[in-house]
């Protein structure tokens, strides 16, 4: 029999895991998982935020050279409807519940039965006209956040026990499906938790695994901003974080647990991965998107049980991306890989450690374009302060939460076609305010600019403190990185907007 | 010479504050205050759990509870799974020095066979699997299910219907001393005194005239245990065997207040049992829940008539039984105990500086004279009135005054340390 198990956590940094050097996080079951699987080390994101990772992910290739955030587009083969059509079932759990805002919405429909749980962050959930009553917190929200934030002391009062949790329920729904279908073959089952995602949510015992002090405000929820907090706000809100990351544990172990009460792993493929990290303080920044792409959030941890290697208790420094696990499993359930999928398949990668690439890209639309060969990470930022020129590449114009305005529209026009759209004219919308814009200090939201370009050895210095500058290296990151971008098919104001024209 | 016999006392419940030699001025328990003198009592003695099963899985592997699957108390059903195999008991490990060994009393930590105290190195079991049993019918009536017969012998169901099982325990103690040859034997005595149900003989209850009924109840459970550790230690006199003997004596845990120590019907705390001086009680991380009394006597090397306010815990009796019994040491990282046999045979420093401990949501550590208590609880349902409590026992054994804003780098020193505990007691059991 032929399975499947995609589990995907939402910022889930490496650093924090106990397989991956960390001493202090509660993670006995990542332990546990990384002996049952191999652990990649080298393991990079590709399209940043959350939704185009997870264009990544069922594409296949890079969303963030073309797009920001948005739905799958008419043109895109995804993993989930490849699979399904090709007699493979596949079923997804989560409580992402991007998934189903304005600026998600046809990834879930992929699947042929998914599942959703609600209330996570500011999930627009339960309903309560009133104010709810929020307790005297660190930091200031607002605009589209503080909305979120309103709307998350809502959620949170009907999960007053972890039972009531959506990561508990999600992965009780996964575990559900798991023992409804064992027996069967030829399924794939993404269970996708939200969670260690912000704001960092969870029950009393997962807290009480870090006894500090701390009499301040409530603070489980950064700004995606600079730290301006004291350091013991800041060092609280990494145990929260480490809180959340624990319970996160807790639900890998019943997943295993499970594995191991079915003996699944004799026929069953296991993928544990993540979109990204977060920053908790780290070169004094919380969160993410704002600022460069660090190894915090962009170097990821992955494990992977291929029943067919039977490697497990390895690890492996090939050069693996978010972008491979489609065509991974496509590879696995015997499913033919499109031709505009870039992604690698890492059965040789798990089987033998063989690298199957020399660098990957990374980053955000609108931000530095990052290349990466495992020892060094070379950020190319915009040559212009204005970032320009900068466009998005869709036939479905929505963000995040809402659909693009009728100003942003109004200047639109039909590009030329390019090869992964199938011959196809997606509309030119320009991006430049959307970059830029989302603060309100008047400061740019994307500050890739203003770091400037950036070299890292992050061999010699993986924390990033110390930017080097090489010319030959330069040259020769500058040459991965513009065989990338054409492989990619980057729309040619790219390389104006990068200085490489 | 051949090895010493080893016998360790584990009484139910019983406070620190009851027994003669421990101050109390209402119990009267001659043979234990003999005991004490003719040994050593500690007064800085710790369970590693505030409540029966984790104490007692600490007490038989040597590991703190977290790291023998066992950290709740265990239920009372047929086939309730306990302490696995994985994880080896004193007497597994005496066994293969060559020791006869036999539990009489309780074992509460596990039901089925396979948790059993058969499959943990005991050649002789005698007693009642889950957590209390009617003293005169041995069945257990808690929790609100249906009532459970437990009474076996090497797993075979046995009826002693109005036999007092204080007394039982103590005469199969006594049979089996009478009976022992040349091998060294290892024997747990395991009284279920006093714990709930509040049941003893007339003739118990009738020396104390004195006291009023809750009191009276409590002195009259704990002096048949006396007698019992007096014809014990008297059947080892008559065998010529005292003097290579090694006896310890302690409780699981601290007195307990639950109502339901009552006979008859009031729904209040009760005080029946006393912590002495200590704050909480069962269930508690304050010291009224884990200080236990403990004496430790072996005639042949352990000088008479010490008291010591040296450091010690439950998993600590392994490594200082075998030390004490010139048995190899246990390797190191199989169990969290050290010896402290030195303290009693040297009068030394005890190398225990630390204690930790978790139970639910409370956590606390002692270091030295400071002690501190996170989430605390003063038996099952009351929470104290500080959630972060500091105290120098040194100047406040009580735990009375919360010293958490006077002194905040020790609370992050104990923090510190605390985290560093929780994260080395995860990768669960020992293989």
């Amino acid at each position: 029999m032929t399975k499947a198990i995609l589990l995907l956590f939402d910022s889930l940094n490496r650093h924090m895991l106990p397989p991956y050097g960390c001493k202090w996080v509660h993670a006995p079951n990542f332990q546990r998982l990384a002996e049952k699987t191999v652990t990649f080390d080298n393991s990079w994101v590709g399209s940043m935020p959350c939704m185009p990772a997870r264009r990544d992910l069922q594409t296949g290739r890079y969303n963030f050279l073309h797009r920001g955030w948005g739905p799958l587009e008419p043109f895109d083969d995804s993993l989930a409807a490849i699979l399904r059509n090709n007699g493979v079932y596949t079923h997804l759990v989560s409580d992402h519940y991007h998934y189903w805002e304005t600026g998600g919405a046809t990834y879930h429909a992929q699947y042929n039965t998914w599942e959703f749980v609600r209330g996570q962050e500011g999930d627009p959930w339960k309903g309560e006209v009133k104010d709810p009553d929020i307790p005297d917190h660190v930091g200031q929200f607002e605009g589209f956040r503080a909305k979120l934030f309103r709307q998350d002391w809502i959620n949170r009062k009907y999960m007053a026990e972890e039972e009531q949790h959506s990561q508990t329920l999600t992965f009780a729904k996964g575990l559900e499906f798991i023992r409804a279908n064992h027996d069967a073959d030829r399924w794939l089952l993404h269970i996708e938790a939200f969670d260690p995602h912000e704001p960092f949510f969870a029950h009393r015992r997962y807290k009480n695994l870090y006894p500090h002090e701390y009499r301040g405000r409530h603070f489980d929820w950064p700004n995606y901003d600079r730290v301006k907090e004291s350091p013991e706000e800041v060092q609280h809100a990494i145990f929260e974080y480490a809180a959340l990351l624990s319970m996160c544990d807790a639900s890998l172990g019943k997943v295993l647990d499970v594995m191991d009460e079915l003996d699944l792993w004799k026929d069953t493929m296991l993928i544990v991965a993540t979109d990204h990290g977060f920053l908790l303080g780290e070169h004094e920044w919380w969160a993410k998107n704002r600022m460069p792409w660090y190894n915090e959030l962009a170097r990821t941890p992955l494990f992977i049980w291929d029943p067919r290697s039977g490697r497990r208790n390895v690890r492996t420094d090939a050069l693996a991306q978010f972008t491979d696990l489609m065509p991974t499993l496509l590879e696995y359930f015997g499913v033919e890989i499109p031709e505009h999928v870039t992604g690698v398949s890492l059965r040789d990668a798990i089987a033998t450690g063989r690298p199957a690439r020399d660098a990957v890209l990374f980053g955000i639309h609108g931000g530095h374009v990052n290349v990466t060969d495992g020892k060094y990470v070379y950020m190319r930022a915009p040559a212009s302060p204005d970032n320009g020129p900068l466009y998005h590449y869709t036939l479905m114009p929505a963000h995040m939460s809402h659909l693009f305005t009728v100003e942003e529209l109004r200047g639109a026009e039909l590009a030329e076609p390019f090869q992964f759209t199938k011959g196809i004219r997606p509309l030119k919308i320009n991006a430049q305010a959307y970059a830029k814009g989302r603060t309100t200090g008047g400061e740019p939201y994307i500050l890739a600019h203003q770091f400037g370009t950036l070299l890292f050895d992050i061999e010699a210095d993986p924390k990033q403190e110390h930017p080097i500058r090489n010319a030959d290296i330069e040259r020769r990151m500058i040459d991965k990185l513009l065989r990338l971008m054409r492989q990619h098919e980057a729309p040619t104001e790219q390389y104006e907007r990068l200085g490489l024209a | 010479m051949g090895r010493p016999n080893i016998i360790i006392f584990y009484c139910d419940d019983l406070g620190y504050g009851d027994l003669g030699c421990y101050g109390s001025d209402a119990i009267r328990t001659p043979h234990l205050d003999r005991l004490a003198a003719e040994g050593v009592r500690f007064t800085n003695w710790y369970s590693n759990a505030p409540v029966c099963s984790p104490s007692r899985a600490s007490l038989l592997t040597g590991r703190y509870p977290a790291r023998t699957g066992i950290e709740r108390i265990l239920g009372g059903k047929r086939g309730t799974a306990g302490l696995p195999v994985s994880q080896k008991t004193i007497a597994a490990r005496l066994k293969e020095h060559g020791y006869r060994t036999a539990m009489f009393g309780k074992w509460h930590l596990g039901v089925r066979k396979e948790n059993g105290p058969n499959a943990h190195g005991f050649d002789e079991a005698f007693g009642f699997l889950a957590g209390c049993v009617d003293y005169y019918s041995h069945i257990y009536y808690w929790d609100l299910g249906n009532p459970v017969h437990d009474l076996w012998h090497n797993g075979k169901e046995v009826w002693l219907n109005g036999q007092y099982l204080t007394e039982v325990i103590t005469e199969k103690t006594v049979r089996y001393i009478e009976a022992s040859g040349d091998e060294p034997f290892f024997i747990y005595v395991a009284y279920n005194a006093p714990h709930y149900p509040m049941h003893a003989p007339r003739k118990y209850v009738d020396r104390y005239p004195e006291l009023p009924p809750d009191r009276r109840i409590m002195a009259a459970m704990i002096s048949a245990v006396d007698d019992g550790v007096g014809a014990i230690v008297e059947a080892l006199k008559q065998a010529g065997k005292y003097e290579d003997t090694i006896l310890f004596f302690s409780s699981d845990n601290g007195p307990s207040t639950e109502s339901r120590n009552y006979l008859d019907g009031t729904e209040d705390l009760y005080y029946g049992g006393s912590a002495g001086l200590f704050r909480g009680h069962k269930a508690s991380l304050f010291d009224g829940g884990l200080r236990e009394p403990a004496i430790l006597a072996y005639p042949a090397r352990i000088p008479g008539g010490q008291v010591t306010g040296e450091l010690g815990a439950m998993i600590d009796v392994l490594p200082t039984l075998f030390d004490l019994a010139g048995l190899p040491a246990i390797p190191d990282g199989e169990i969290d105990g050290v010896s402290v046999a030195a303290v009693a045979t040297e009068g030394k420093p005890s190398p225990r500086d630390r204690i930790f401990w978790k139970y639910n949501e409370q956590l606390a550590v002692r270091r030295g004279r400071w002690k501190l208590v996170r989430n605390g609880k003063l038996d099952f349902t009351r929470a104290a009135a500080d959630p972060v409590h500091l105290s120098d026992l040194a100047a406040d054994p009580g735990e009375r005054i919360n010293l958490r804003d006077r002194y905040p780098g020790i609370v992050a020193e104990l923090d510190d340390l605390l985290r560093q505990w929780l994260v080395t007691m995860e990768g669960g059991s020992a293989e």
